[in-house]
């Protein structure tokens, strides 16, 4: 009877420790500095560029870097990544693709190394170098599927012989209607193309003036980046947020003239005010008390 | 007459409709002002920093006059950092994955296998983020030799950039759902699937996950779900390799 006992102990504990085993699912974390950045090299000279990797997980991970080109997606400032980079003045090494053996609360560094020739064309090239992590030893077999994470840091590479490139943002859209209702609200998501060959950060202003002249609001542009030749949506910068380009108020009225004031440049539009939905409700008002009438005379 | 009381009921109408309007005219910020005057947020520095207890954490700066950045770092000719929350513009960016294998289990007719894992994000940039997700090669038989494809959910119609129903467990196939605040938006309910783009046939991947806003440990579900077709099908253990690249924005 006690080696009964004792057996089913002995294969409980067995059993459970395996089942504990199997319920361990450790992660994956990793933490990298800087998230993006920009970088100027002059034609002729050579620059560098340091991403710091941490691994917060519990975990022996194996980084292995990979630079790709990045391309924008026209509206946002979410990179669209390309399969490959076509980017020449990386100073290709055998250390920069071997894998990096990070041990849990480990820190890394990767420094990329540049070098532009002299005569290079005035170019920029949007990189993101991937860092795709594997949990060391783990190997694919028949009973699970392995997970891989990936983590990217965006370096905007600029090669250029001007000491201050040419800025120049134009309004490809306004995105606005050109009709709104008196009480509805005038809302508006411009897109600015950058005409230049360089980044630059959008500044200046939307603001808004009556018919009056009067000018009802003013809202300065958050300096989001807006990549060479590229274009992107603006955002409004209130209270030290992004927010949405959008005027209320009790009662619009008439023609509200958009302007937006670019450092080099100043586009406007006009958008109508008319009461629309008040007009509606004439027409239901109206409508509602001749059915009435017809239901009143055919009861009669 | 007939027609002064249609007009009448007309201006009834309006009137009420106005009312409606007006009655929920927005709140106004207060602004200091006159003729000769505009005081912009009144700068009264009272105290700034980073505070945390085990239950919360925040950073503050009390009474700046324009607080946050101005310019980019390390792109704009000038940066000013007025209070101190400009510092997220030179942040970290952290992805983690709750485990790194997924067990779908012995799959068997008329029946679907699931199992989760957990993506979460800090983003310190204005400029937000996206997870991108792709699988390396269809879902595999242990033997090798068998597949099981991509779901095409229950209509016959969902992709790898389109989500649909699938809950008919008849219908086999191999797909997942993304549910969190930032997850795509086709993924209209748990009961929504996509299938993972396959490098294997070039498939790009796809943004299953984004903001372009700061985000601080946002998180998404992800459900992977697999059934077979018709017993026709091998049952039995599958495995593929799921790949999850989470990019920051700019």
């Amino acid at each position: 009877m006690k080696k009964i006992l004792l057996a089913t102990l002995l294969s409980t504990f067995f059993l459970s420790t395996k089942t504990i085993a199997h319920a361990q699912e450790v992660g994956f974390n990793l933490v990298i500095a800087p998230a993006q950045a920009y970088l100027k090299i002059l034609p002729g000279n050579r620059a560098t560029h340091t991403i710091t990797l941490e691994n917060s997980g519990d975990e022996t991970l194996k980084i292995t870097p990979k630079v790709l080109d990045f391309a924008t997606d026209g509206k946002t400032g979410l990179p669209v990544l390309l399969g490959k980079s076509e980017f020449a003045y990386l100073n290709l090494t055998d250390e920069l693709y071997q894998p990096i053996t990070l041990p849990p609360k480990g820190k890394a560094q990767l420094t990329l190394s540049f070098s532009v020739p002299s005569g290079a064309k005035n170019k920029e090239y949007p990189l993101s170098v991937v860092f795709t992590a594997d949990k060391e030893g783990v190997q694919a077999n028949d009973a699970t599927s392995p997970i891989t994470g990936s983590v990217a840091s965006n370096l905007v590479v600029l090669v250029s012989d001007e000491s201050e490139p040419t800025r120049k943002l134009t309004l490809a859209d306004a995105g606005a209607p050109r009709l709104v209702d008196s009480f509805g609200s005038i809302t508006f998501a411009p897109i600015v193309k950058n005409e230049t060959y360089a980044a630059t950060i959008a500044s200046g202003s939307a603001s808004i003036i009556d018919w009056r002249g009067e000018t009802v609001s003013t809202l300065p542009f958050y300096p989001d980046s807006v990549l060479g030749f590229s274009t992107r949506e603006l955002r409004g910068f209130h209270e030290n947020s992004p927010v949405l380009f959008s005027y209320k108020a009790p009662f619009l009225l008439g023609p509200y003239k958009i302007r937006f004031d670019f450092d080099t440049s100043s586009h406007e539009i006009i958008v109508l005010a008319a009461p629309l939905s008040l007009l509606g409700a004439v027409g239901i008002g109206i409508i509602t008390y001749l059915i009435y009438n017809r239901l009143l005379a055919n009861k009669k | 007459m007939r027609l002064k009381s249609a007009v009448l009921w007309g201006i009834a109408f309006a009137t009420a409709w106005s009312g409606y309007q007006l009655a929920l005219r927005p709140a106004w910020a207060e602004r200091l002002e006159s003729n000769s005057y505009v005081i912009q947020f009144g700068n009264f520095n009272v105290t700034a920093g980073e505070k945390e207890s085990a239950s919360y954490k925040v950073t503050d700066t009390v009474g700046q006059t324009g607080a946050g950045p101005y310019g980019q770092y390390g792109v704009s000719s000038y940066f000013i950092g007025g209070g101190f929350q400009y510092i997220y513009q030179i942040d970290q960016f952290s992805f983690a994955i709750s485990k790194l294998t997924i067990d779908l289990g012995e799959l068997t007719t008329g029946a679907h296998n699931t199992d989760t894992l957990t993506l979460t994000i800090t983003s310190g940039g204005a400029g937000g983020y996206a997870v991108y997700a792709y699988e390396t090669k269809p879902l595999t038989h242990q033997d090798g030799s068998h597949t099981i494809a991509d779901t095409t959910c229950d209509s016959g119609s969902c992709s790898e950039s389109a989500a649909g129903i699938w809950t008919n467990v008849n219908i086999g196939g191999f797909g997942f759902n993304a549910n969190g605040s930032d997850a795509a938006s086709d993924f209209l309910t748990s009961d929504h699937f996509r299938q993972f783009a396959n490098a294997a046939t070039a498939e790009p991947m796809q943004s299953i996950m984004s903001s372009t806003d700061v985000v601080e440990g946002e998180t998404t579900t992800i459900t992977y779900k697999a059934g077979l077709n018709n017993a026709s099908q091998a049952a039995g253990r599958y495995e593929t390799a799921t790949v999850y690249v989470a990019v920051p924005g700019f």
